[in-house]
């Protein structure tokens, strides 16, 4: 069949196509990455675009043997380290270089886990009482500011605030030991 | 006064309520622990965003898989919704940042997935393989062969050459001439095409359009609905439906109704095609307890397909295989590795994918064999996991055990299992054949077998069990033939063909096969 032969999905010639997918795949982890260096809403944003832009810029440097992740967020932390040099925003508003990088460094030791993480938040998310779930649902799914959904709700935007930041910790809670058990679980199978 | 509690620093920057990131740094300096919590409330916001798909506009717009309740249609819709991460890295990391774009990553609007023998004119074909992007604008002139198309839009789009097509935009194409087939799930209704002549508004459906050299347009209807107009008329598109076919002549404006034909076109993509390219570096998954599981008692040979990617050409992969790999015909076969929505929701994948024939290929299409560790007894069990799509009444497969391995040989007088006339079979040989069941297009099944040569009678026997629920269970069929010379003087290979009226667009997926000495041990073997 010699002359299927240059048809035959050439690796090179998907490894671009692999290599968008991979982009694509690493986003929410490299987002959350971004976040926790620039909490500041849009920030990560704006990061993560410039990120995605270098991340194809610099195609031909990836080493296809090696993990996407790890590469990837390695480029966004220097994209950070360059945004946080950036003079137009105020001290305040950013970390120091020291700060995002022990963020960076903690962000690493999570990152293995990251996937897990969101598939038990799922399950998380099923557990919560009605009304949290609904809460969770309407800040998250619609993008409204909190601002604006107190006013609808009729609470003061602190307590809504506040009941945001109770509901995430219990999520957290809740993975975390979702994550704990699962751990568990599988050593007694393996034992 | 009292200094902020360290929670209601953090929660009004993640509401956007305060920029003071530093005071934020300053506690976790002082205080460590908080660092945990930081990285606790600062990754669910990020992934709760992520979930429930509130990111910015521009972005939200082209994730809809993160949106968990989502509506998918039909199989062809998730493959779209799978291929989606591919396109939401284009537009964020291209399009988005169009201000600095390079010029060499224009925004795509299709990718190449797929290809048969064919030419293209000018271009070399090196840049016309497999994962391909093409942007808008970009004209395909196609001189033979079948070229397959991913619309960055979700529809999916064949053309048989010669063919000048021109990529308009995501949910556009216009046909010069040439022959075109597209698939458009619900998520894609609205597809275009045009042609010289007419406007074809895909209203959700699988349909061919062909323009012949002199314009004449002729549109053929598969399943569901379009809606054509003719260029500068006044009137309202016509709807034609499921099994109708129109031929529109530039000469004099004219219309007539004919009949519909779908052996004038190519196939649409597969899902396994869209799924294959979405997915990185083809992560095989863990495989431990698959393989602790293939060592079970009862087992003699067997192998899960996983689609990871060096299933094929690892020696130690699968159990009770001699130490070599497996032998296959490259692109024919392909691992398809498993792939799931970012929603948790859909999957696929997972499998070999074994082709049908190629019409240039001789009738005889050996798919792939493997030789066994040790040669079978003279009864033994065999079972086949599979789907086959594309299915029609004279297609045929074998999963075959045979005392050689030629490329050629057709391996009928030796036992086998597979599917034959619509129905699954299993036979001694090829005339003595037991088959149960009817054959449903692309519906995984289960079929198993139990072999008995009885050398003091000289008699074979052969019992098939089509997705057989219980190990205990009697089989759906038995037949029995004498011993001829034919018989293959042992049973040391096992392989897979494909038979002579197969389409190259049937698509068999492979999940397991196995031999073993009980009905039980070759279901366990299969089953994940």
């Amino acid at each position: 069949m010699a002359r299927f032969s240059s048809e035959i999905p050439a690796d090179t010639d998907a490894r671009w196509a692999r290599y968008v997918a991979g982009i694509a795949k690493a986003q929410p982890g490299l987002r959350s990455f971004l976040r926790t260096l620039l909490p500041c809403p849009g920030d990560a944003d704006d990061v993560l675009q410039e990120t995605n832009l270098i991340l194809w810029q610099k195609r031909e440097e990836y080493d296809s043997t090696r993990d996407f992740g790890p590469w990837a967020r390695r480029i966004a932390y220097f994209q950070t380290l360059a945004h946080l040099k950036k003079r137009s925003r105020s001290r305040e508003s950013r970390f120091s270089e020291e700060m995002a990088e022990s963020l960076a460094v903690e962000c690493e030791r999570r990152a293995d886990a990251l996937e897990d993480r969101i598939q038990a938040l799922r399950t998380c998310l099923d557990k919560l009482p009605g009304d949290e779930r609904e809460l969770v649902e309407a800040r998250y799914g619609t993008g409204a500011s909190v601002k604006v959904m107190a006013g609808e709700i009729g609470r003061s935007a602190d307590a809504l605030s506040m009941h945001l930041y109770r509901v995430r910790q219990k999520l957290a809670e809740c993975i975390s030991k979702s994550l704990r058990g699962g751990e568990m679980e599988m050593k007694g199978g393996e034992g | 006064m009292s200094e902020p509690r360290f929670e209601d620093l953090l929660r009004k920057v993640i509401d956007g309520e305060s920029h003071d990131v530093a005071a934020i740094e300053e506690a976790m300096e002082k205080d460590e622990s908080l660092l945990a919590e930081y990285l606790d409330q600062v990754e669910l916001d990020a992934m709760l965003e992520w979930e429930f798909g509130s990111e910015d506009a521009g972005q939200a717009e082209l994730i809809p898989i993160h949106q968990p309740k989502r509506k998918i249609v039909g199989t062809f819709a998730k493959a779209a919704a799978f291929i989606l991460p591919v396109a939401l890295a284009f537009y964020l990391g291209i399009q988005k940042g169009q201000h600095t774009q390079p010029s060499s990553t224009p925004a795509a609007v299709a990718v190449l997935i797929d290809s048969e023998d064919c030419v293209w004119e000018k271009k070399p074909a090196a840049q016309r393989s497999f994962g391909a992007s093409f942007a808008a604008g970009e004209t395909l002139r196609i001189r033979s062969g079948i070229a397959r198309f991913a619309m960055w839009g979700k529809a999916g789009v064949a053309i048989v050459g010669p063919a000048e097509i021109e990529l308009v935009s995501r949910e556009e194409i216009s046909v010069r001439y040439g022959s075109v087939s597209a698939f458009a799930p619900d998520e894609a209704i609205g597809f275009k095409v045009t042609t010289p002549d007419v406007e074809i508004v895909d209203l959700g459906t699988h349909f061919g359009a062909s323009v012949a050299q002199d314009g004449t347009t002729d549109v053929h209807v598969f399943e569901g609905e379009i809606s054509v107009q003719s260029k500068g008329s006044e009137e309202a598109g016509e709807l034609i439906t499921t099994g109708q076919a129109r031929r529109y002549t530039s000469v004099g404006d004219s219309k007539s109704v004919i009949s519909i034909d779908p052996e004038r076109f190519a196939e649409p993509p597969a899902l396994e095609q869209l799924l294959a390219i979405a997915t990185p570096n083809a992560a095989p998954r863990k495989s431990d307890s698959a393989k602790s599981k293939l060592d079970a008692p009862g087992i003699l040979a067997a192998q899960r397909f996983t689609g990871a990617e060096a299933e094929l050409s690892a020696p130690q992969n699968g159990s009770g295989f001699a130490d070599q790999p497996w032998w296959a015909k490259p692109v024919f076969t392909s691992p398809i590795p498993r792939v799931e929505s970012h929603s948790g929701g859909a999957s696929a994948g997972g499998f070999l994918l074994v082709r049908g024939r190629d019409k240039a290929e001789p009738f005889v299409a050996n798919r792939l064999h493997r030789k066994l560790d040790t040669e079978l007894p003279r009864t033994f069990y065999f079972a086949l996991r599979a789907n086959y799509r594309g299915h029609d009444d004279d297609d045929f497969f074998a999963l075959w055990i045979d005392s050689n391995a030629r490329e050629g040989a057709s391996h009928a007088e030796g036992p086998s299992l597979g599917i034959r006339e619509g129905r699954y079979f299993a036979r001694v040989d090829v005339a003595h054949a037991a088959s149960a069941g009817e054959v449903v297009d692309s519906e995984e099944f289960t079929i198993a077998g139990r072999y008995i040569w009885n050398a003091e009678e000289n008699r074979s026997e052969i019992a098939l069990w089509v997705n057989p629920q219980d190990p205990q269970s009697q089989p759906d069929a038995v037949c029995d033939g004498p011993v001829t010379k034919k018989l293959p003087r042992d049973f040391r290979f096992l392989g897979l063909r494909i038979g002579q009226y197969t389409e190259v667009s049937d698509r068999l997926s492979v999940h397991g096969l196995a031999t073993g000495t009980s009905l039980e041990s070759v279901l366990t073997a299969v089953h994940p």
